[in-house]
C-alpha cells in the first residue's frame, strides 16, 4: 500500500470517528429530549458540552510533543 | 491507456477519491438530520404560525451547530491522543477555527433570545456550513499533503 493510500484511509478513519462522534453526541441529546427535558434544558446542556468538549481538546493538544 | 498506467492513474487518484468521499459524507447532512429536541424553544410557541416555523428551526439549527462543535472537539482530542494523521500545529488550528464557530454560535444564540429569530437563523446556518466547509477543506487539504 502507497504512502497515500495509507493517508487517504487514515483521513476516511477521521470521518468515520467523527461522524461516530457526532451520532453518540446527538443520540445523547435525544434521550435526554425523550426523558421530558424541554428546548431550553437540551441547549443549555449541548452548549456545556461544546465547552467541556473543548477544553478536553486543548488540554489534549497541549499534551503533544512539539 | 495501457494497465500499467491506467493503475497509477488510479493510484494517484485515491487520495482525492477519499477526500471527495470524506466532503460527500460530512456534507450529506449526516449530522442531526432528525430533530434533536422533540420540543421547540418556549419563546417561539407564542408567535404567529409563519414566525414560529422561523423561531423553531432557528432553535434547532442552534443545537445541531452545538453538537457539531462537541462532535468535532472529540474527535481532535481523539487526534491529538494518537498522534499520527495531524501534527500539534495542525490540531491547534484546526481548534482555533472551531472556537471561532462556536462564538458565532453563541452570537447566534443572542440574537436569538433578543427576539431577531430570522437574523439567528440565518446566522446559525451560516455557522454550521462553515464548520462543514472547514471540514472539507481539512480532508482537501490532507489529500493534497499526501500527493505531494
Amino acid at each position: 500500500m502507497t504512502p497515500a493510500m495509507l493517508q487517504a484511509i487514515s483521513m476516511l478513519a477521521v470521518a468515520v470517528q467523527l461522524t461516530g462522534n457526532a451520532e453518540v453526541v446527538f443520540a445523547q441529546f435525544k434521550a435526554l429530549s425523550d426523558k421530558g427535558a424541554s428546548w431550553e434544558e437540551i441547549a443549555e446542556a449541548m452548549r456545556n458540552m461544546a465547552v467541556s468538549s473543548g477544553a478536553d481538546a486543548d488540554a489534549a493538544i497541549a499534551k503533544m510533543p512539539g | 491507456m495501457k494497465r500499467a498506467t491506467l493503475f497509477a492513474a488510479l493510484i494517484a487518484a485515491v487520495p482525492t477519491l477519499f477526500a471527495a468521499l470524506i466532503a460527500a459524507v460530512l456534507l450529506s447532512g449526516c449530522f442531526a438530520t432528525q430533530p434533536i429536541s422533540a420540543r421547540d424553544p418556549k419563546a417561539c410557541a407564542t408567535l404567529p404560525e409563519a414566525a414560529q416555523k422561523t423561531c423553531n428551526a432557528a432553535g434547532q439549527a442552534f443545537l445541531t451547530g452545538e453538537g457539531m462543535v462537541s462532535a468535532i472537539n472529540q474527535t481532535i482530542k481523539q487526534n491529538a491522543e494518537s498522534p499520527g494523521l495531524f501534527t500539534k500545529a495542525e490540531l491547534t488550528a484546526f481548534r482555533a477555527r472551531v472556537k471561532e464557530a462556536q462564538a458565532k454560535m453563541d452570537d447566534a444564540y443572542d440574537v436569538f433570545k433578543n427576539g431577531d429569530y430570522t437574523g439567528a437563523l440565518s446566522q446559525a446556518n451560516l455557522t454550521n456550513a462553515l464548520l462543514k466547509a472547514l471540514l472539507a477543506e481539512v480532508a482537501r487539504e490532507k489529500a493534497k499533503e499526501s500527493k505531494q
